[in-house]
């Protein structure tokens, strides 16, 4: 992560968004799309408005023109029909010709319709007065043209033919006069109407051009702008989604309000959300670490404290005993006593507070094994009687089944009914007697119970018997503990899978029960326990091997397992063990000694069981040693592979040490030659 | 014991705890037989172990100054005082410490508080 760059508000986009682009970014994709589509086509409307618009002026303006050109034509045709008319009256008058009248007999035919379609093409207000003048005047042309035909044909005096001539002249001429000024002014305002037209022409295709290249550009422009914000920022989105994805820091764009900044604030969130995560999970990291360190701390602490409270017990127990083996006054002899007993009561309340610490921080080693229920009882009331004898109490054994077993530390195991027994001799009742029994149960569990004849306890102390130094009743009497026996052996059968229940009755006794997990049955000729302390090594067998006896290196870490084996070979004659507990002390044992069969175990300190079978397999020296491998997980497919790879036989733990009799005869048996 | 051991052997005990160097030369000095060196300071005491070659070291594992795993490695490590058996004495009753030293070659690993018993038996069985 990237400090530096963090912050949404940090963001140099975000002073660029103002005003309308701001009000852009806030507008939903969708009506952003909508108004890229709608600006061509609003540009494309109003062109089209103003051309339809422009086009109706030009229809106007040539309509007005049309009407101009019909009133001056019309105003002209009435003239000459007037010309006509007049002259063939004038003809009339000076031949006396009838014929000479046809010209004026049409114009009167003509004369109304002429005039109606005047008065119907001068429409406007001027227009309209100049043509009553026209008619008007028409009118009086006609009337007196009628006169002077009247006349004509009654035979009148020339003067009066001739003044009524001269008056027709003049009024021709006023007619003449009013047609010419009409016509001049239509022919007037058809110009001004052509050249308007003309001009309107020009605008509608100039619109028609631009309007056009317009909206092509408003469209082209909304695209464009559309696409490319679209993209830029849907690009600027996968970014920040990838970058989201390296775990580094996204950009953040602040400002908008559409479907992409919800991306980016989703993103944001999740950004958010996946720093939280990891801040918690380095957290978690460092308590575990913090955790681990502590547990260390605390290991060494034990360590230490273990050594120095029981270096200076060392010397006062050690003097104590040497003073006990020196002669001594009775009152010394029983003072040495005294600090004897309250020695080994320190060293036991140690042990306790230890195993209590050990317990409470999970840090108990446990070496769970098959263990003879039977033979651990014994060693329990051999130990004991003693004790009980010394207050008149027998220790009754009542185990039938001489083979049962239990999963169980050995060591733990017997601390445990080492406590219950004490606990039985100390709350017991002068010659009384403790019951020591053994089950199974139908949940395939091993019970074994310790009951004693003593005061029994009352429901109010059944709660507190397993709390730290609660030593019920015990303040008065003289009895010796620490009051945490039963807190420490309720923990490591719990430790074990297993449990302690009681069961009291007052004034009758009480009865500790301790449970646990049943292992297949240990045959009694070999549960007897080894003596010896499990740690300590296992000294090689001295003297050559003959021929006729079977060597084995058993390469193991865990104590017990190889003490279990030890014991089973110890008891061949034809067999004699060594062991290791490391891998690579195995490997060199085995390179000196040349062991008949290597028994491995698969988990091991430094190597695993598959490293060690290569080496023995890569040197010439071990090569062809046979190894068995021991092991608890015993998949099949891990059984097939290591024999596939040339293992010679494959034991799982707990070891079934009928198959290991059988192993161990049939290598006893290939070793005498000629035997196999 | 029902075994006297024949020669003189000598033990060499190192341990700073004036009180337990005491309490050991006192117990190992009842075995008829027995020639018991003490030393409480330990780079001294490895000097000492070159020039005499002991028959049996019994080195105390919380040593102030140079610790008795050290003084174990550096005499395992060394062809002069390889071969010589080493007890650890310890109040240290932590398996792994444990399972450490014996693996650095110390033969036995003696918990403190031992019994006089113990120490007999032990010094028997490494020395015969």
């Amino acid at each position: 992560m990237h400090a530096g760059a963090i912050g949404g508000t940090d963001d140099p986009h975000g002073a660029e968004i103002v005003g309308l682009k701001k009000w852009w970014f806030a507008r939903p994709v969708r009506t952003k799309g909508l108004m890229v589509v709608a600006a061509p086509i609003l540009v494309l409307v109003l062109v089209v408005g103003l051309g339809l618009n422009l086009l109706a002026q030009e229809r106007s303006e040539r309509a007005a023109r049309i009407r101009a050109d019909a009133v001056s034509s019309s105003a002209q045709t009435i003239l000459v029909t007037a010309l006509n008319a007049e002259t063939g009256v004038r003809g009339y008058a000076a031949s006396k010709d009838p014929d000479f009248l046809q010209p004026y007999d049409r114009a009167l035919g003509q004369r109304s319709s002429q005039v109606q379609s005047l008065q119907a093409a001068a429409a406007a207000a001027s227009e309209s007065r100049q043509a009553d003048a026209i008619v008007t005047s028409l009118d009086v042309e006609f009337s007196r043209l009628d006169t002077l035909r009247e006349s004509v044909s009654k035979s009148s005096t020339p003067s009066a033919i001739d003044a009524e001539l001269q008056s027709g002249k003049q009024g021709m001429d006023t007619l003449r006069a009013q047609v010419e000024i009409l016509t001049a002014g239509e022919l007037a305002v058809s110009a001004s109407r052509n050249s308007s037209v003309a001009r309107l022409e020009g605008s509608i295709e100039a619109v028609d051009v631009s309007g056009l290249i317009l909206a092509l550009l408003a469209g082209l422009l909304g695209i464009l702008l559309f696409t490319s914000g679209i993209t830029r920022r849907l690009a600027r989105s996968v970014r920040n989604a990838e970058r989201l994805g390296r775990g580094e820091r996204i950009l953040f764009q602040q400002a908008g309000g559409d479907e992409f900044d919800g991306l980016d604030r989703a993103l944001r969130g999740a950004e958010l959300q996946l720093a939280q995560s990891s801040r918690e999970i380095s957290h978690s990291r460092d308590e575990t670490i913090e955790a681990l360190e502590a547990n260390r701390i605390k290991n060494d602490f034990m360590s230490r404290t273990s050594h120095e409270l029981r270096t200076p017990l060392n010397a006062i127990l050690g003097f104590s005993q040497l003073l006990e083996m020196s002669d001594l006054s009775e009152t010394d002899k029983d003072s040495n006593e005294q600090i004897l007993k309250a020695g080994r009561h320190l060293l036991a309340l140690i042990n306790d507070v230890l195993d209590l610490s050990r317990i409470e921080s999970k840090e108990v080693r446990l070496s769970l094994e098959p263990v003879s229920v039977v033979s651990i009882i014994s060693e329990v009331v051999d130990l004991m009687h003693p004790l009980a004898a010394d207050r008149g109490i027998r220790i009754v054994q009542r185990c039938s089944a001489q083979e049962l077993a239990a999963v169980a530390d050995r060591q733990r195991l017997k601390q445990i009914l080492l406590n219950f027994t004490s606990n039985a001799i100390k709350y017991n009742r002068e010659d009384g007697e403790i019951g020591i029994e053994c089950h199974t149960t139908d949940d395939g569990s091993v019970t074994i119970s310790v009951s004693d004849t003593g005061h029994g306890l009352s429901t109010s102390d059944l709660t507190k018997i397993f709390s730290p130094f609660e030593r019920l009743h015990a303040v008065q009497s003289d009895v010796e503990g620490a009051g945490i026996g039963l807190t420490v052996s309720a923990g490591l059968a719990a430790a074990m899978s297993g449990a302690i229940t009681v069961k009291s009755k007052l004034g009758e006794g009480s009865t500790f029960i301790l449970q646990l997990p049943r292992a297949p049955d240990i045959p009694a000729d070999i549960a007897t326990p080894a003596v010896a302390s499990p740690l300590e090594r296992a000294v090689p067998e001295a003297g050559d091997a003959k021929t006729t006896v079977l060597r084995v290196l058993y390469i193991e870490d865990n104590a017990v397992n190889v003490r279990l084996v030890e014991k089973f070979v110890s008891s061949r004659p034809a067999t004699t063990m060594e062991s290791a507990r490391l891998g690579q002390q195995g490997v060199e044992l085995a390179r000196e000694h040349h062991p008949d069969v290597i028994f491995l175990d698969l988990h091991l300190p430094d190597l695993t069981g598959d490293e060690v079978f290569e080496q023995l397999r890569a040197d010439p020296r071990t090569a062809l040693i046979p190894v068995v491998m021991i092991s608890a997980d015993a998949t099949p497919a891990s059984v097939t592979r290591l024999l596939s790879r040339g293992v010679t036989a494959y034991l799982t733990k707990p070891i079934n040490l009928a198959e290991l009799d059988d192993l161990l005869c049939g290598l006893e048996a290939a070793l005498v030659p000629g035997a196999a | 014991m029902t075994q006297e051991v024949a020669a003189t052997r000598t033990v060499f005990v190192i341990d700073d705890d004036a009180a337990n160097l005491l309490l050991l030369r006192r117990i190992l000095s009842r075995s008829p037989g027995l020639v018991v060196v003490t030393e409480s300071d330990a780079r001294a005491g490895l000097e000492r172990i070159r020039e005499q070659k002991p028959d049996l070291v019994l080195l105390d594992l919380n040593i102030s100054g140079v610790s008795g795993e050290t003084i174990l490695r550096e005499m395992r490590n060394d062809t002069e005082t390889s071969g010589i058996p080493v007890v650890i004495v310890s109040g240290d009753v932590n398996e792994d410490t444990k399972l450490r030293l014996l693996e650095a070659g110390a033969q036995r690993y003696l918990e403190k508080p031992y019994t006089i018993t113990e120490v007999f038996e032990l010094v028997e069985t490494l020395l015969s």
